[in-house]
């Protein structure tokens, strides 16, 4: 009968206390976003293609 | 005198070099349809990714730009992808009838109306938004159809490890680029790695996927695909506005465009 009770009142405990609060895992909290600037100003004659299907002409792949 | 010695040696040797092409090329064929097939059949999937693109400067210098990011699918047509890397925070999202792709970083995002299945929206994000998925090639429906088409060589290359899952590795080449999956060993072929070399552009620069975290079923965790608007947010009509969604910056200015 009291360990019945212990538990319901743990549970009551944490359903006041709205649950328990997930673990956010990430290194830049999304209200930071911080997105960075390259300080180096870079002229580039090249890059490489991310498709191997062919893109229509004049649209960088 | 040992000049025709020469010449028949290296006659030899490029003979050599030929044969047993035809095997390797079946089985890489066979692992390759495999993957086509476990693709097309699975879903829901998740998975985790990491990208690299290279870029050549005109100093000829190769730079190598980095992202990572997440992709859920449910076929026919719900995906949720995201990508994180040193210049743009993106997130896309698809429910089948509407696309959103938002610029966290800037708080911006466009909608456009694409109903139809996942791989009609990848055409029309490259034919109308100019905006091509990197990597969308292994998104598609039939991935073996739309690529085997177009490789004029094929190699089986054995295994190699990636990410500590050994994968069968296999090498294409067509005209303008050469390319390279790893494909996972086992009941799951999923792509373990994806490479594109542009061998026509000074340097060859490269760009590459890896895969990390493939999960299917109930494993996935559950996406509900729809869109709620960031506190804020500023909603574009043109895509021209977005502002840089791109792995590659906007202040990087190019000279062929």
């Amino acid at each position: 009968m009291k360990i019945g009770l212990t538990v319901i009142g743990l549970l009551g405990f944490l359903a006041l206390m709205g649950g328990v609060t997930p673990i956010v895992h990430s290194i830049i909290p999304t209200a930071e976003a911080i997105v960075g600037r390259p300080l180096t100003p870079v002229s580039y004659a090249g890059v490489a293609r991310r498709t191997t299907r062919r893109c229509a002409a004049g649209v960088y792949c | 005198m040992a000049k025709p010695v020469a010449v028949c040696a290296l006659a030899l040797v490029a003979g050599l070099g030929t044969s047993g092409a035809y095997a390797d090329e079946a089985d890489a064929k066979k692992l390759f349809k495999a993957m086509s097939d476990y693709l097309a059949q699975t879903s829901p999937f998740s998975l985790d990714f990491d990208t690299s693109l290279e870029i050549v400067t005109s100093d000829h210098q190769k730079l190598m730009l980095t992202s990572s990011g997440t992709v859920n699918v449910q076929r026919p047509n719900k995906i949720q992808m995201t990508r994180h890397g040193g210049f743009a925070n993106v997130k896309l999202i698809f429910d089948g009838t509407t696309l959103t792709l938002i610029n966290e970083a800037e708080n911006r995002y466009i909608q456009a109306e694409v109903p139809g299945t996942i791989d009609h929206m990848i055409d029309e994000l490259r034919e109308k938004f100019h905006k091509p998925l990197p990597g969308a090639d292994l998104l598609l429906s039939d991935v073996y159809d739309q690529l085997m088409p177009l490789a004029t060589d094929i190699k089986d290359l054995g295994s190699g490890v990636v990410g500590g899952v050994e994968c069968d590795h296999i090498a294409f080449r067509n005209q303008d680029i050469d390319w390279q999956i790893w494909i996972a060993q086992g009941n799951k072929p999923y792509p373990c790695r994806y490479v594109i070399t542009s061998k026509q552009v000074d340097q060859a620069p490269q760009y590459s996927v890896q895969v990390r975290n493939w999960n299917t079923g109930s494993e996935v965790s559950v996406a509900n695909y729809e869109f709620h608007v960031p506190p804020n947010a500023e909603k574009v009509n043109d895509p021209k506005e977005l502002g840089n969604t791109d792995e590659l910056p906007n202040e990087f200015r190019g000279a062929a465009q």
